[in-house]
């Protein structure tokens, strides 16, 4: 509860710092410290148990997900340096928006009413919108943010329609009120069913998982690059760490009655990210598909969630964000946001800059899930936990699916070591967050304990 | 920290030390590094062995780390510190670290010095984890990295290939026998339910004899290819590709030991399949035999090192195959420090001839290398079983027991003895006696060795010559010293046999008849080789089979490599190139295809994307009442 509040207030303070355009320099420095504050009295809180009663609940799991948003969006903070430089005056503007994301996801992870996850959800959709579009200077930027806008509020529709059929059948929007309804009904309405599906539709398509992930190739591609590896870490891992809370803690008792439509959506989601990716040329778009791909592996924790499977869904929110805030953090040091960017422009990186082409091949391998990187334990992890739980059909499917991963990840690397088209100038440094990135693949890989103990 | 945990770790360090950062290290830095870490290690295997000794002599199991922990699977990496893995540890570490020692001068002209050091720390290293290892996995662990080792060092010298196909051709041969021991650790821990060694081989009883015969003689396979026994000996001889300071380590006192190793270790399984000793036996005789006649024709001075090794190590396998395991011990013992110090001298010989291996070539050394002649002497003198010197004592304790088990394997065994001391004889008076029959300028070369060189083959042949002294006979009255020591330990006191009835008698009498054969033989060769100053000619009769080698090779090569090769043809011309590949290919062009055509439904019209939506919504309202996944 104080995180949030903190959050937001940072969030003011960098909207108003904004105005003095002596202030307006050092806004970033200002914000990452307090970020990093901000993250370690979260983890100084750690088992204090905060309520806000009826409506938002800190617990452990609160706590664990809240550190890895601040986290990554700490990381995102010092990655932006020189991305808004296109528009100065309204720097502030952005980097406090980009607070109220945050300040949305942290009461996404948090909630014990469906009113604050829709809260939350909102808090974070609208800010999002905005920051898509933040690039008014380029058209693309701009369709980006009016598709994600139009196809978002769709979305939404379904997801209040669900909570409004729950509330119509239990009489309250407590996670908690709904899991006793459940319980202590033996025969559920055909209405609250209805909206267990609906809700799920509308977190389906949050988390970009198919058949509802259209927008989000085109709002990654239009996006500005920043904006886009926010998207594509802290806010997917936020959804998913919704959808795991709102779920475990209320419908877990009729999962039988919701896993087949989720089978359906995770089997979509594998097959068109995992081989749409194959057909990918641009590295944003390529990171698009793969994001989405990445959706259906984790949405394997949702379904095994019968037998707590919130572990494996931390190690791989953690595993998938730092590869991809990785490959972000390459993507932002090699292009701007004007052109798109073919993989086959990553040809001589070895040369040119050994250092980042060996951090990127980690972040790469771990994507792909090749051990001993991060990526493979995560999704051992999440398969492990849906073989558990009988799903086998679907794990299988998973299983045949990452093996396309690996082709096209393979084609990144393949590009990296490749000959240079043109004589390379070198240099050997590497941005601070890719090194991050590809030594939390390399150490949690090595020891999954360091996260697996969190919970 | 534990003292023993530093013994296989130094070892380790200077591998690391001199593999990573040996190019830039000088000659003589390496050299020191190399040797000095094996050097402290053997400190610690002493300082182990007193504190062993001083706490009453009780088993130590030393955790280094948990390993592998599957279900109810539980394998640690640590080492049991017990009276075996003790002397097998003094003799890897001390033999190795005079061999490191002589390395240093042998090796001074060679590019890759450094190269050369880290393997052979890497090599000490795993054969350390081999003997200490309190499971099988670890023993098989290190089984594995020796043979790894092995192979490196055989191609040390990898730009001639046929030093290359040598070290294919051990590490193929050794894959073998490894596929017969893993094979033999899956049927054991299905049996067992575990890989310890307190877990197999204190529960031995109540288990099906077949089985148990299966597991011993799977193992057996593997040692069979790791000790160089029919039909897996003929890598060995080959291996001779490598430096001599490796055929001396590796290839005589250490690793072609490690079969012999694993099956006394695992006696308490070996004890109860019956079929499985008579088997070891029957192949260990028929070794002996057929390499020692391929011994005697041989003229590179280190193949018939190499066919003499093969011949004792077969010798060996008759002793464990008859039961009489601290026999078979004692043997390895006396033997690794006799066959290390010929084989050293034969090198100090090569580097005295700068390279020439043949000894027709030869002759007349005796002047030119005082102090190699002498202590190669007494090794022959050894290796020949000539009292007092080692070999006569543990040999003789061998053929003992073996004559009081089967008098027809003690025949077997003696004439291998014999013409043990025959063609050792033989290359001795070749190489060194007579005049000298090499090139003009290799004469005006000859020199000898410097003192790194030397001082191993000093303390070496000391050891070979008093190494008796570890197993005086029983008649002697004086404390058997190998035995007495098993006999300290619940578990390895059975490693000592005794004879049935009054055997002293006997013993003596088999005594008199080997010294006699031994010193009858080896004055026929010096008859022959110094006195009618014979050279070798052109192999007539039935030498032609031995030089010939019995034609093994080439049979091997009729029988399984060219068949190999052909279905290697066959496959990779049709399974491969007609149906694989296509198949292969094949896939990923339609998931490629799959790819470009899913990718149309990402139009960029809005209203299309909302229309899927709402296709997904039906879908997936319908599919969640109609279709059960589950």
């Amino acid at each position: 509860m104080n995180i949030l509040i903190l959050v937001s207030v940072l969030g003011v303070i960098s909207l108003f710092a904004g105005l003095s355009e002596s202030l307006r320099q050092h806004t970033r420095t200002i914000i990452v410290a307090g970020l990093i504050a901000i993250t370690g009295l979260t983890m100084f809180t750690w088992n204090a148990k905060q309520f806000f009663p009826e409506m938002l609940n800190f617990d452990k799991y609160a706590a664990v997900f809240t550190t890895v948003i601040l986290v990554i969006s700490t990381l995102i903070f010092v990655l932006s340096k020189d991305q808004f430089n296109h528009d100065e005056i309204h720097k502030g503007d952005y980097y406090g928006i980009m607070l109220f994301t945050v300040a949305g996801a942290i009461m996404m992870v948090s909630f014990s009413n469906l009113t604050m996850l829709f809260l939350g959800i909102e808090t974070l959709s609208v800010s999002l919108y905005t920051l898509a579009g933040s690039r008014k200077d380029l058209l693309k930027s701009s369709e980006a943010a009016f598709k994600y806008f139009l196809l978002g509020a769709f979305a939404t529709g379904f997801l209040l329609f669900g909570i409004a059929f729950i509330y119509g059948a239990t009489g309250t929007f407590s996670v908690s009120g709904i899991s006793d309804y459940v319980h202590n009904t033996p025969q559920l309405p055909a209405i609250f069913y209805g909206g267990v599906i609906l809700i799920m539709i509308g977190l389906l398509f949050k988390v970009s998982a198919a058949p509802f992930h259209f927008w989000a190739p085109d709002v990654y591609e239009g996006s500005p690059n920043i904006i886009t590896s926010f998207m594509a870490t802290a806010v997917k891992v936020t959804a998913f760490a919704a959808f795991y809370r709102l779920f475990s803690g209320a419908f877990v008792d009729v999962n039988e009655k919701w896993d087949n439509a989720l089978i359906i959506a995770i089997a979509l989601t594998l097959l068109i990210g995992n081989f749409t990716a194959l057909a990918q040329t641009g590295l944003k778009r390529l990171l698009a598909y793969s994001g989405i791909a990445n959706a259906g592996y984790m949405l394997l924790a949702v379904l095994a969630l019968k037998n707590d499977a919130s572990n494996a869904l931390l190690y791989y929110s953690i595993s998938y964000a730092a590869a991809s805030l990785g490959a972000f953090a390459v993507l932002i040091s090699v292009s701007d946001d004007e052109k798109t960017f073919e993989i086959s422009s990553l040809k001589g990186m070895s040369k040119s800059n050994p250092l980042q082409a060996v951090l990127f091949t980690i972040i790469m391998l771990s994507m792909a899930g090749i051990p001993p990187m991060a990526g493979f334990f995560g999704k051992y992890m999440v398969l492990s936990a849906a073989i558990k739980e009988g799903y086998l059909a679907i794990s299988l499917l998973a299983i045949l699916t990452s093996l396309v991963g690996i082709y096209y990840y393979f084609k990144v690397i393949a590009a990296v070591y490749s000959a240079p088209d043109t004589e390379v100038q070198t240099e050997n440094k590497a941005n601070i967050v890719v090194f991050i990135c590809a030594g939390i693949s390399l150490v949690i890989g090595a020891y999954p304990d360091l996260i697996l103990n969190l919970f | 920290m534990n003292v023993a945990l530093l013994i296989p770790l130094l070892p380790l360090i200077g591998f690391l030390i001199n593999g990573l950062f040996g190019k830039k290290l000088s000659k003589s830095l390496v050299g020191l590094i190399g040797s000095t870490s094996i050097f402290a290690a053997f400190i610690c295997v002493l300082i182990t062995f007193a504190n062993f000794i001083s706490g009453g002599s009780e088993v130590q199991i030393v955790k280094a780390f948990d390993w592998i922990n599957v279900g109810d699977t539980n394998l640690a990496m640590s080492f049991q510190i017990d009276q075996l893995s003790l002397i097998m540890m003094t003799l890897v570490t001390g033999v190795g670290f005079l061999i490191h020692l002589y390395s240093i001068g042998y090796m001074h002209d060679d590019e890759n010095y450094n190269r050369f050091f880290a393997y052979l720390n890497l090599f000490v290293f795993f054969m350390l984890l081999l003997v200490m290892g309190d499971n099988y996995v670890v023993l098989f662990t290190g089984w594995e990295g020796v043979g790894f080792c092995s192979y490196l060092l055989i191609g040390f010298w990898y730009k001639t290939p046929e030093y290359n196909n040598a070290a294919k051709k051990a590490f193929v041969m050794n894959r073998i026998g490894d596929l017969g021991f893993i094979l033999g650790l899956f049927l054991m821990y299905s049996e067992f339910g575990s890989l310890d060694f307190t877990g197999v081989l204190s529960n031995t009883l109540g288990h099906d004899k077949g089985t148990i015969t299966a597991i011993t003689a799977l193992l057996f396979i593997g040692a069979m290819g790791k000790s160089a026994q029919l039909p897996l000996f003929t890598w060995l001889p080959d291996a001779m590709a490598g430096p001599t300071p490796v055929s001396a380590l590796i290839h005589a006192a250490t690793m072609v030991t490690a079969g012999i190793y694993l099956i006394v270790r695992s006696h308490a399984l070996f004890d109860l399949a019956p079929d499985t000793m008579n088997f070891i036996a029957i192949i260990g005789a028929a070794t002996a035999l057929i390499a020692a006649t391929i011994a005697m024709v041989q003229n590179d001075i280190k193949k018939v090192l190499a066919y003499s090794t093969v011949s004792q190590l077969g010798l060996i396998f008759i002793a464990l195959g008859v039961g009489a395991y601290s026999s078979g011990m004692f043997h390895l013992l006396t033997h690794a420090f006799f066959k290390a110090l010929l084989f050293l001298g034969a090198g100090s010989v090569i580097h005295a001839m700068s390279g020439e291996q043949d000894i027709r070539n030869m002759g007349g050394l005796k002047k030119a290398l005082p102090i190699t002649h002498l202590t190669f002497l007494l090794g022959c003198l050894a290796i020949a079983g000539i009292p007092p010197f080692s070999g006569f004592f543990s040999k003789d304790e061998m053929l003992a027991h073996i004559f009081n088990v089967n008098p027809v394997l003690w025949g077997v065994a003696s004439l291998t003895s014999a013409l043990t001391a025959f063609y050792m004889f033989r290359m001795y008076f070749l190489t060194f006696s007579n005049d000298f029959r090499g090139t003009h300028e290799q004469k005006h070369h000859l020199h000898e060795s410097p003192s790194t060189m030397t001082i191993p083959l000093i303390v070496l042949a000391i050891l070979a010559v008093f190494g008796g002294l570890l197993g005086l006979p029983e008649f002697t009255g004086i404390h058997h010293g190998l035995s007495y020591f098993f006999g300290t330990s619940n578990d390895l006191s059975s490693l000592t046999r005794s004879f049935e009835g009054d055997f002293h008698t006997t013993e003596l009498i088999l005594m008199a008849v080997a010294t006699a054969v031994a010193i009858g033989s080896s004055l026929y060769a010096k008859k022959i080789y110094f006195e009618n100053k014979t050279l070798p000619d052109e192999p007539k009769g039935i030498n032609k089979l031995f030089a010939g080698k019995y034609f093994l090779d080439e049979i091997y090569n009729k029988i399984i490599v060219k068949p190999a090769l052909l279905k290697g043809t066959v496959m990779q011309n049709f399974m491969e190139n007609k149906v694989i590949d296509p198949a292969v290919n094949m896939f990923a062009s339609l998931s490629v295809s799959a790819g470009n055509n899913i990718k149309k439904i990402q139009t960029g019209n809005t209203g299309f994307y909302i229309f899927g939506i709402v296709a997904g919504v039906l879908l997936i309202l319908f599919a969640n009442y109609l279709i059960w996944f589950r």
